[in-house]
């Protein structure tokens, strides 16, 4: 799934991942160097700090595309200047047929003769539970970015995503699953409704072609508005499933958005 | 004049340069490395440039892994060297040459052996069929 385009899109994604310094800054473990000193005053700091380099480290990083799955066979060309999505992995197999190596034999192929540093040729064990031990800086395949978007929404556990530069693509994931339900509502929980209003508006800017959002851009109806009817139907959809009438009548959401 | 009659003396006389399999490895633990080297060297001595390296025993997945760096191969066959026997056979198997005519007699004769122990039916068990037998229309 590719980075939308879309300028005006980037922006909300990046407004929605806000910028809490406190975990953007926090100390994390990295090489050895000299410590470098800058006398500063307060304000000078949270200036520095909110400015350039806070939004620096919150950029969404774009990921390859996904690779079309291929099955075919274990000659490997190991010439150097080659770059490794290109390279002949080849099998010959017992009946004859000749074919290229799936991914998975290509990426295990590839670790054996250039090995990555710190990889080891099988995935350790932790990346096939379900990911309930969420170290997300490991986080570097397309299939696992998607498993951990998939169980963050399954536990409402956004906010361990947020304002790390996984939170745009995160976004962006559900966005295009039409899943965006839980995320509102975690949002509407802490309390941040603009960030809620904002996902609100991103899902109709991607999805511009379904009746309701037409529907609503031809009332130009208010973006807390929007939120609200988004919330009434996901509680409505709720209840449907499970006859509880609670979740209608009593409900801490409706009372943040003052309904 | 001193350093011609040095290069001349480094040079073999009617010999050429080789891609073979040296053998390394341990006991009972065979490992090839393809190589480019002078054809009177010693098998195992010095080379030219290692071009790949082929391990005849299958791994867990029952895969014999084989590498080829075919953009220096393919220099090298340019400047004129002669691969060995099993490093064409290995290079058809691969895909890089057609394949090798004693690859399929052989690929042939074993099938013909293994139908005729499956015909009569035998006393041991056919876990005799190797993993190269390409079809015969290949």
């Amino acid at each position: 799934i590719k980075i939308p385009k879309s300028t005006l899109k980037m922006c909300i994604l990046i407004l929605i991942t806000g910028l809490d310094l406190q975990k953007v800054f926090r100390p994390v473990k990295m090489e050895m160097k000299h410590p470098s000193y800058h006398l500063m005053t307060d304000e000078q700091l949270f200036e520095v700090q909110k400015g350039v380099e806070g939004r620096q480290m919150l950029q969404i990083v774009p990921v390859l595309p996904e690779r079309k799955p291929v099955c075919d066979i274990l000659a490997v060309d190991i010439t150097f200047n080659v770059p490794h999505r290109e390279r002949f992995i080849v099998t010959r197999e017992p009946d004859g047929t000749l074919c290229k190596a799936t991914c998975v034999e290509r990426d295990w192929m590839v670790q054996i003769y250039f090995p990555y540093k710190g990889r080891q040729l099988t995935a350790p064990a932790v990346f096939e539970e379900a990911i309930r031990y969420l170290t997300f800086s490991f986080i570097f395949v397309l299939k696992i970015h998607h498993l951990t978007y998939e169980n963050i929404d399954q536990h409402g556990n956004c906010d361990l995503l947020c304002s790390t530069h996984h939170f745009g693509r995160m976004v962006w994931y559900l966005g295009s699953k039409i899943r965006i339900d839980g995320l509102i509502i975690d949002m509407i929980l802490r309390g941040l409704i603009h960030d809620a209003e904002s996902a609100v508006e991103l899902y109709h800017m991607m999805y511009s072609q379904f009746q309701s959002v037409k529907e609503a851009t031809v009332q130009q109806a208010s973006r807390i508005d929007l939120l609200k009817v988004r919330c009434i139907l996901f509680y409505l959809v709720v209840y449907c499933v499970t006859g509880c009438y609670e979740i209608l009548k009593h409900n801490s959401v409706f009372e943040h958005l003052h309904m | 004049m001193v350093h011609i009659s040095l290069q001349l003396l480094k040079h073999y006389h009617g010999g050429h340069v080789a891609i073979r399999l040296a053998l390394g490895g341990c006991v009972n633990r065979p490992f090839y490395r393809i190589v480019a080297a002078y054809n009177k060297r010693a098998r195992d001595g010095k080379y030219i440039e290692q071009l790949g390296s082929y391990d005849p025993l299958p791994n867990i997945y029952n895969e014999k892994l084989v590498s080829f760096n075919y953009d220096r191969i393919k220099y090298w066959l340019a400047c004129g060297a002669h691969p060995t026997k099993p490093v064409a056979k290995l290079l058809g198997l691969a895909g890089f040459f057609p394949l090798h005519p004693m690859t399929i007699t052989n690929a042939e004769r074993l099938r013909r052996i293994s139908e005729t122990k499956s015909k009569h039916p035998p006393a041991v068990e056919e876990g005799q069929e190797t993993e190269q037998q390409p079809t015969e229309g290949a």
